[in-house]
């Protein structure tokens, strides 16, 4: 069987990056830290002996001064695409494995610097311009260096297949096409990459790469199985892999500019369907449907307004100009409406409008039910919430979540639809003594009304530290009302919340009150006044 | 007559539909045609209700595309009612939305059975009540609303919209959960409306116990249905062991049950 050889390959390969990422310089001793346990350390940290997956405890009492900052993959990731961006700009695919690893193919780009070597070196300019751009680090010098693919954050290196190249990456080197197997024959078994193997192959006397390599073919496969026999193909610097290349992807948002700019919602609708034919094609002619479309509006003042409107991938022009001009309705006609200083009413028209294909998936058509019916309720509801939140502000149309607690407010998040929920299913699992039990009030005021509780002879009733009430409840005056009898009460039950935190303690006594005129109200007592907390309606 | 077009398997099983819950035998001629019948009349989808309102409503369910009211009449209950109505379709699976009910206590909707997970508010639509409630009407299966004082042609069409889009519109009218200045009257094109006309509380002595339910007296006014009232006391949240039973408004059922 004959094997292809391997593609040569360009390993970028950043050895701290979540260091790097975090904004720190290898000289300083920094350590990222995720789960209680290093992740990544710079250079000087790693001189006094931190390394991953060292405990926390353990690395600060390795390095003295250690400053330790929290992991972020995301700002990891956002650090990571300007790199991408310069490497990209060798017209090259770039594969990208995890933040602070990418690879391209040098076929292309080589051919066209003269070189290997000089391809290589024409990255280090770029990336360490990058960095200093980013405030990483210095850019290379130019001549009189000996490791020019060496920089203070970064290393470059080329070899047959990625696997050899990260290699070649780490000591910055460019190892000749066929040199691969030699390259890698004194290394470590462990940098294999199965830790399992490396351990096994250890017990059984192979030490290093080139021992590995040694074995035959199909005694590996044997007795290690296809896994085993994968690793001892990049052992012997047969790395077969095809780089996991980010697909590039066009721009595919779409703009107008209008001039004068509008001020109704026709001219802009009208100017937005013919937008929306273009976007259409554009998706089309990638063979894309989008999901998440962001219609994003520029007034002549320069304020910008941007929605995001999901939809199941079958926009037609119609439909982005139906969302476009519930967008701009509401835009128009409230919020676009402002009071300048002088008290007069001006307003602002609208100068370019752009439609943003957010997410964007293989267009798969959709599938309809036999009778016509959209296959799920589900989004349907969300487009019509979709719409309402339009008209209204995205924080009026909420849903609720349970939360913990104790009384029937605190027990009640609002979500605004659309947005992420907090997770807090712990809290709603514990025990809450003091919870009021079922019924709760079907009303609950946000604001609570101030009342007044009166006993028998007209005194304020008030709780004591023990809970017990200073009078028998007879009379209720809810601000704003005449007071009305009490026919039936129950209470008072103390609560003592947060008494460990002076700030934040709050002491109360709950009350459930029936009237004579046939209402019941939750009251409590909070710094000796009362308030409806909800009633029963 | 509204008909629809839709599924092959509409709502809920509908009283002129047997054997829609025994889908595993083998199908009868007479059944399989009715079965693949595309046209499937409006009062046939029917969202299921909790059997103290199946009396009341006159149907075994919510019909699908009717508006419905909840007014107080000198009582407290509408909220609960309400609530209490759309409990056991949420909970099948419906999408609710409340509009207009700034101080629902969503903890209270959680206990009588409300999907929260199904269930989105709109708490302050202001101005642009009816379009608000014509869109949750497009994609909603019940939408509790508390309106302000509408136009009559604005009402009747949201009822028209209702009816268009199979969903359920519950009005509110003198709740406590909305601002004063909303929660009028419906007074037209309501298939059937509950007034509240009394109530009592259980489990409350003088100091001593604590609220356990909440009784409603209602009264039900049906547009299409004979006898055009009904009456009934609801626990809400049901008692153990309380059977509800709905009679015709009649003196002496108003007596009986009065005297309670």
């Amino acid at each position: 069987m004959r094997t292809p050889t391997p593609a040569r390959a360009l390993v970028l390969w950043c050895p701290d990056w979540p260091v790097s990422a975090a904004g720190h310089r290898p000289e300083e001793a920094v350590a990222v830290v995720a789960n209680g346990r290093v992740i990544a350390a710079s250079a000087a940290a790693r001189r006094t002996g931190v390394h991953p997956p060292q405990r926390r405890r353990q690395a600060e009492s390795c390095c003295a001064g250690l400053a330790t900052v929290p992991r972020d993959p995301g700002a990891e990731a956002r650090a990571f695409e300007p790199v991408v961006a310069a490497l990209e700009g060798f017209g090259a695919p770039v594969a990208v494995r995890r933040p602070g690893w990418a690879a391209l193919e040098t076929r292309g780009p080589a051919r066209y610097f003269g070189g290997e070597e000089s391809f290589a070196l024409a990255v280090a300019g770029a990336i360490g311009a990058v960095g200093e751009h980013l405030g990483l680090g210095l850019a290379p010098q130019p001549g009189g260096e000996r490791m020019p693919l060496v920089g203070e954050w970064w290393r470059v290196g080329i070899a047959d297949g990625p696997f050899a190249a990260t290699m070649a990456a780490q000591l910055g080197r460019i190892v000749p096409r066929g040199g691969a197997r030699a390259f890698l024959a004194p290394f470590d078994v462990a940098r294999i990459g199965s830790g399992e193997l490396a351990d096994l192959l250890r017990r059984l006397g192979i030490t290093t790469l080139g021992e590995f390599a040694a074995l035959g073919e199909a005694d590996v496969l044997a007795r290690f199985g296809p896994d085993g026999a994968r690793l001892h193909r990049l052992a012997r610097g047969l790395d077969g892999r095809v780089l996991g290349v980010r697909p590039r992807r066009r721009d595919l948002a779409v703009e107008t500019l209008l001039e004068p700019p509008a001020t109704d919602v026709d001219t802009a609708a009208f100017l937005a369907k013919n937008l929306a034919e273009r976007l259409c094609v554009t998706l089309g002619a990638e063979g894309l449907a989008c999901n998440l479309l962001a219609i994003e509006v520029e007034t002549s003042t320069g304020d910008r307004l941007a929605r995001r409107w999901a939809h199941d991938g079958a926009w037609t022009p119609a439909l982005v100009a139906e969302r476009l001009r519930w967008q701009l309705e509401t835009w128009l006609t409230g919020a676009g409406r402002r009071d300048s200083p002088d008290g007069t009413t001006e307003r602002t028209g609208i100068a370019r409008v752009r439609l943003v294909p957010v997410e964007v998936a293989p267009d798969t058509g959709r599938q309809l039910e036999l009778w016509g019916r959209p296959r799920t309720d589900d989004e349907r509801v969300s487009r019509v919430l979709a719409r309402v939140q339009g008209l209204l502000g995205p924080e009026e149309v909420v849903r609720p979540l349970l939360a913990g607690g104790r009384g029937p407010a605190e027990r009640v998040l609002l979500v605004p639809f659309g947005d992420p929920a907090p997770t807090h299913p712990e809290n709603v699992a514990q025990p809450w003594p003091g919870q009021l039990p079922c019924p709760n009030p079907t009303v609950v005021p946000l604001e609570p009304h101030p009342a007044e509780v009166f006993d028998g002879e007209g005194r304020h009733v008030g709780v004591d530290g023990r809970g017990t009430p200073s009078g028998v409840p007879a009379t209720l005056a809810v601000q704003g009302q005449p007071p009305s009898a009490i026919v039936a009460w129950a209470g008072p039950w103390p609560i003592d919340e947060q008494w460990w935190d002076t700030a934040a303690r709050r002491r109360r006594a709950r009350l459930q009150v029936v009237t004579e005129d046939g209402e019941a109200s939750l009251l409590a007592l909070d710094r000796g006044r009362w308030v409806v907390e909800g009633s029963y309606d | 007559m509204t008909a629809t077009f839709s599924g092959p398997f509409p709502g809920g099983p509908g009283p002129e539909r047997p054997g829609l819950g025994q889908r595993a035998r083998p199908a009868a001629p007479g059944l399989l045609a009715q079965r693949t019948r595309p046209l499937v009349l409006a009062r046939d989808e029917l969202l299921p209700v909790a059997s103290g309102f199946t009396r009341l409503l006159g149907t075994p369910g919510l019909r699908r595309g009717s508006t419905l009211a909840v007014a107080a009449e000198g009582a407290s209950g509408t909220t609960a009612v309400a609530l209490a109505l759309l409990a056991r379709a949420s909970s099948a699976g419906a999408w609710c939305a409340a509009v207009g009910l700034e101080d629902l206590g969503l903890v209270a909707a959680d206990e009588l059975g409300v999907a929260l997970d199904r269930f989105v508010l709109v708490p302050r639509p202001a101005r642009r009540f009816s379009t608000v409630v014509a869109a949750l009407l497009d994609g909603c299966d019940i939408v509790l609303a508390a309106t302000p004082a509408l136009a009559p042609a604005d009402r009747r069409r949201l009822n028209v919209r209702a009816r268009e889009r199979r969903a359920v519109l519950v009005v509110l009218s003198g709740s406590r959960a909305a601002p004063a200045m909303v929660g009028r009257p419906w007074p037209d094109g309501v298939d059937v409306r509950f007034s509240v006309t009394g109530g009592a509380f259980a489990g409350l002595g003088s100091g001593s116990g604590r609220m356990r339910s909440h009784r409603v007296d209602l009264v039900a006014t049906r547009r299409a249905v004979s006898p055009r009232e009904m009456q009934a006391s609801l626990w809400l949240p049901p008692l153990p062991g309380d059977e509800p039973t709905a009679l015709p408004v009649t003196t002496e059922a108003a007596e009986s049950a009065g005297a309670r």
